[in-house]
């Protein structure tokens, strides 16, 4: 066979072929398969939207944190030492958590409202992972606030 | 030159039959796209056998692993079918989708698979040609180039694509794919006998 009659013999072979058995019954099942999976994520995505108004909560936390850190960083600098954030609007934490000066990184009493606010979210956090293991933006928003708290803790042992 | 595969194919009318095709699919790519499976049944029905026969070639003849990736491809377009804008004929968005999914099947797999000395010996034991038998033989030769090397000349020399579109489903320089060309047709004509 020579050079053209191969090519000839390759366009030749663009030509439909039958699939020796009948292949529907298997793609009819994956498809009944995947459509009942598409319809079991569906029932479960109220139980994530449950856990949306934790996320968003624990996100404001750590946004009035940040403020909250910022604000106090700013009061260092000019000497001021005042509370510019009042925690105890957050209703998870009670008057007594805020005080408690043990809670406190590095001792400092103007550090114990942030720490509180944080292991607060930081326990909200975990409880929301235990019931959606697979929501990836609960980890992140842990992650987050465990860097917060260990700057918490940093700014703490800089301040004692 | 062999009369065999000299033979005109048979002339049609293909563009009109291809037009009347191409508005039945319209209704039924609607239709599945709705979640209606007897209409993708319809479609798999109208369309198995060319899907079928791209991925044949791609995985060397393998007719299992046809049944696989036509499968698989199947399923895909019944996944993508809401994405399909109608801005080409179904039957070719369907096609290039089933040669994506070899392709992809090619790319997992280790690029010397089969690339083994029965190559070699295939093509210094060279087949003779007769008549009857000559496709398949052509058939058996193409199914033992190695996996890549056969890719590139399925696509290029049966399914009619350019090196710049076998370079890019392929993840390879133009230049490899030429390569690759080459050296499949130089083994095929060892193979099959005669060195051009």
């Amino acid at each position: 066979m020579n050079e053209l009659e191969i090519q000839r013999g390759l366009r030749a072979m663009n030509a439909p072929r039958e699939p020796a058995v009948d292949l529907w019954q298997g793609i009819a099942a994956r498809i009944a398969a995947e459509t009942e999976q598409a319809t079991t994520d569906a029932a479960k995505s109220p139980s994530r939207r449950r856990w949306l108004p934790f996320a968003l909560a624990a996100g404001t936390l750590l946004a009035a944190t940040g403020a909250s850190l910022l604000g106090l960083r700013i009061q260092e600098g000019t000497g001021i030492a005042q509370q510019t954030v009042p925690l105890q609007k957050f209703s998870r934490i009670t008057p007594a958590q805020a005080l408690d000066a043990a809670r406190a990184p590095g001792g400092d009493p103007r550090l114990a409202g942030a720490a509180v606010v944080l292991d607060a979210a930081n326990a909200e956090l975990q409880q929301a992972l235990e019931q959606q293991p697979d929501a990836v933006f609960l980890v992140s928003l842990l992650n987050r606030t465990n860097a917060r708290r260990m700057k918490l803790e940093h700014y703490g042992a800089r301040a004692g | 030159m062999n009369a065999c595969l000299a033979m005109p194919l048979p002339m049609t009318d293909l563009p009109r039959a291809e037009a009347v095709i191409e508005t039945a699919d319209t209704e039924l790519v609607r239709r599945a796209a709705d979640g209606d499976t007897r209409a993708f049944e319809a479609l798999y029905r109208r369309h198995a056998a060319r899907v079928h026969g791209a991925v044949w070639r791609l995985a060397g003849m393998n007719e299992a692993r046809a049944q696989e990736l036509t499968q698989e491809a199947f399923v895909r377009a019944w996944q993508k079918l809401g994405s399909f804008r109608h801005e080409s004929a179904f039957s070719t968005w369907l096609h290039r989708l089933a040669v994506n999914v070899a392709l992809m099947d090619l790319r997992g797999r280790d690029p010397e698979e089969n690339a083994d000395d029965a190559v070699l010996e295939a093509a210094s034991d060279p087949v003779t040609p007769f008549c009857a038998g000559e496709r398949a033989d052509l058939e058996q030769a193409v199914a033992k180039l190695p996996p890549r090397a056969r890719a590139v000349l399925v696509l290029h020399d049966v399914e009619g694509w350019k090196h710049e579109e076998i370079s890019r489903e392929l993840g390879m320089a133009v230049g490899s794919s030429k390569a690759q060309l080459h050296r499949a047709r130089g083994l095929l004509r060892a193979m099959l006998g005669e060195a051009a």
